[in-house]
């Protein structure tokens, strides 16, 4: 984890090649291409530097932030994940900082109140979002919206607030990057499987 | 006071979108003289304040625009004389010229009706008094019976302070009847005949404006603005009554002028035609659920050309258990397989991949696999590219066989190349992880996109691409 922040991201080897291959494609295509330009990149680093027992919800949320990346910000559904994404990241370097520092304190004073207050603020943080989650009601439903559609909701990334009638569409697009996603990870695993 | 040059705009674009571009074509037809400007745009804006006054017993000033009987059956054409025709109209002078084009403005005002533009005329007390004043400043003018010379004349006291006072409303009607002439070719209308058919004629207007046209429009419009504001300006000080009544009628101007601008930006899809049938209620909010409820429906369609299985499925409550039932199979199956793809060892597929890569050329060669031939030889060769800049034309040369299976021979002078990296390659395999990454990016890219190929084209590209890779191969085991 620690070196791939240290590290930066492998830059684009060649990036002419998929504007060349953009040029060629349909908008579906070249949209499948950035899916597993993202994911493939996040694969690697994933499997240089995460460990075994960690690696499939990484993969996971690799699967996921890489999809809403190929999909652009244009997207409800992909910007509420790469805003999953970005506040995971911001706790979890959050939780490593104060770790870090109480790590340090109880070396150098193991009664010291910081410390205390540190794990305080774990649990703290944790309530709050805990609350916000909780206190995010969904919209009031509209008239002729089936009682369904709360379900799809939670289905649907960003869906809680989102009105019937764009949860359709946003869903629609959900639905094509995701067989697009499932596809592709089929495919590596076919790949990696036939070795 | 300045009047902008009649030849500002390019005359291809104007007549689709640009009332005033007309109204400037107009009066550079009737009269040469640039000083003419204020008066026609008094003239202009006198229409609306005339009928409204006009109107005031009515209530409603749609009323009082539409049924004009003695331009009942006039032709739509001509729209270049469209602001003469008006004025013509409207002061109940009709000159022979001009009266074409009767009821190609007409749609014009319809547009500025609905938004409630000349209600602040009609609830404006100083209204009457200007109005009154300008149809005296018209009697005086003595404009109409084709002498459009005449136009020049007008420059008394308290008609040039009307005049100036009107400059400013003239100019904001004009950038707001944008989209009008694109509706022009709507038939006259004899009465008001409900909202249908007021959404009909801006959906039109909407539908046909070309984006490039629209965005000149809107900086036309907010130049116009600019220049109106000044001009009002100027007008507040010649004239200190009707003050107020200017700055209100200003308002709604910009206003609209804004909305009319931004409309047309919309893409024409966006756009939903709703008719009331017989019998359905034409309120607004009915008409807004009408629209939602027709865009839920589409969706809905759309939802079921994606879901396998959906098509057989009738209600629209089965069909949305289907959906989600789809999208937490999908959701799941990701999950299943970023599981797999963890228990995968890394080290093992990228070290791998040169034996990997001979096998599956072995493979390959077979004529049985042309069906898996994609996934496993596309992603063969790739690694053995180390530089990034030999990918290009293997990249070309990947999309070329997949439209045209002539273009497969390009390939065989980059796999020349590749292999002069070989061995580089496989001394660097470690280090260059991430590299072999990005690399099976565009293999997977390959990959994804032969599937979406026909499978003729592969089977017959693949004969070919066979061939190249048995040269290389061949080169290979040298």
């Amino acid at each position: 984890m620690d070196r791939k922040r240290t590290t930066p991201p492998p830059p684009n080897p060649n990036p002419s090649s998929p504007a060349l291959l953009v040029t060629r494609a349909a908008a579906s295509p070249s949209k499948a291409h950035m899916l597993a330009f993202h994911f493939l990149r996040a694969l690697s680093r994933i499997h240089r530097v995460t460990p075994v027992r960690r690696r499939t919800r990484t993969i996971r949320r690799a699967a996921y932030s890489s999809m809403a990346r190929a999909a652009g910000p244009r997207r409800a559904w992909s910007r509420a994940l790469l805003g999953q994404a970005r506040s995971r990241r911001a706790r979890t370097l959050a939780r490593r900082a104060v770790l870090v520092r109480r790590r340090v304190l109880t070396a150098a004073a193991p009664s010291s109140p910081a410390a205390r207050g540190g794990g305080r603020f774990i649990a703290a943080g944790g309530e709050t979002s805990a609350a916000a989650a909780s206190r995010a009601a969904l919209p009031p439903r509209q008239a002729g919206e089936p009682p369904r559609a709360d379900a799809l909701r939670r289905l649907v990334p960003g869906g809680d607030a989102m009105e019937y009638c764009s949860l359709l569409e946003e869903t629609a697009d959900y639905l094509r990057s995701l067989r697009a996603q499932v596809q592709l990870m089929q495919g590596l695993v076919d790949l990696f499987s036939c070795q | 006071m300045n009047c902008g040059p009649p030849d500002q705009l390019p005359p291809a674009t104007a007549p689709s979108c640009f009332l005033n571009l007309n109204w400037d074509q107009s009066m550079g037809a009737a009269t040469a003289g640039g000083h003419l400007d204020p008066a026609l745009s008094s003239m202009v804006s006198s229409p609306a304040s005339n009928s409204t006054a006009a109107a005031a017993s009515d209530g409603l000033a749609l009323h009082g625009i539409s049924p004009q009987p003695h331009y009942g059956g006039t032709p739509l054409s001509s729209p270049p004389k469209l602001n003469l025709s008006m004025m013509g109209q409207f002061h109940h002078y009709p000159p022979p010229q001009v009266g074409g084009a009767g009821a190609s403005s007409l749609p014009m005002l319809d547009n500025l009706m609905p938004m409630g533009h000349l209600d602040q005329f009609l609830a404006d007390p100083g209204f009457a008094e200007r109005a009154a004043r300008l149809s005296g400043f018209d009697a005086r003018g003595g404009y109409g019976g084709g002498s459009p010379a005449q136009f020049s004349l007008p420059d008394a006291g308290p008609v040039g302070a009307s005049k100036e006072m009107e400059l400013g409303n003239a100019r904001d009607e004009s950038s707001v009847s944008d989209p009008a002439p694109a509706s022009a070719e709507m038939p006259l209308k004899g009465a008001p005949d409900g909202n249908a058919r007021k959404r009909k004629a801006s959906g039109k207007g909407k539908g046909k404006d070309s984006p490039m046209s629209a965005s000149a429009a809107k900086e036309d419009s907010g130049g116009k603005r600019c220049k109106s504001t000044e001009e009002s300006n100027a007008a507040e000080e010649n004239s200190g009554k009707g003050k107020a009544a200017q700055s209100n009628s200003e308002d709604g101007g910009k206003k609209q002028g804004k909305d009319s601008a931004s409309k047309p930006l919309e893409p024409p899809k966006d756009y939903i035609h709703v008719r009331a049938r017989r019998g359905e209620a034409t309120d607004s909010h009915s008409l807004a659920e009408r629209v939602r409820r027709e865009k839920i429906s589409q969706r809905m369609k759309l939802l079921q050309d994606l879901v396998p299985g959906c098509n057989k499925v009738v209600g629209k409550a089965v069909m949305l258990d289907e959906i989600i039932n789809y999208v937490q199979s999908l959701q799941r199956q990701v999950e299943f397989l970023s599981m797999k793809l963890a228990t995968v060892n890394p080290q093992l597929d990228f070290n791998n991949l040169p034996n990997l890569l001979a096998k599956d050329m072995h493979q390959s060669c077979s004529p049985l696999q042309s069906s898996h031939f994609p996934l496993e030889t596309s992603g063969a060769p790739l690694p053995y590219i180390s530089q990034p800049q030999q990918e290009n034309p293997l990249g070309c040369g990947l999309t070329n066989g997949m439209d045209n299976q002539g273009s497969m021979h390009p390939l065989d002078p980059a796999f020349c190349r590749t292999m002069g990296s070989h061995h580089a390659f496989l001394n660097g395999v470690s280090d260059a992880a991430s590299q072999v990454g990005a690399f099976w990016q565009d293999d997977l890219q390959s990959v994804v996109q032969m599937d979406m190929g026909q499978s003729q084209e592969i089977a017959t590209s693949s004969n070919s691409y066979n061939g190249s890779l048995q040269t290389v191969h061949m080169k290979m085991e040298l």
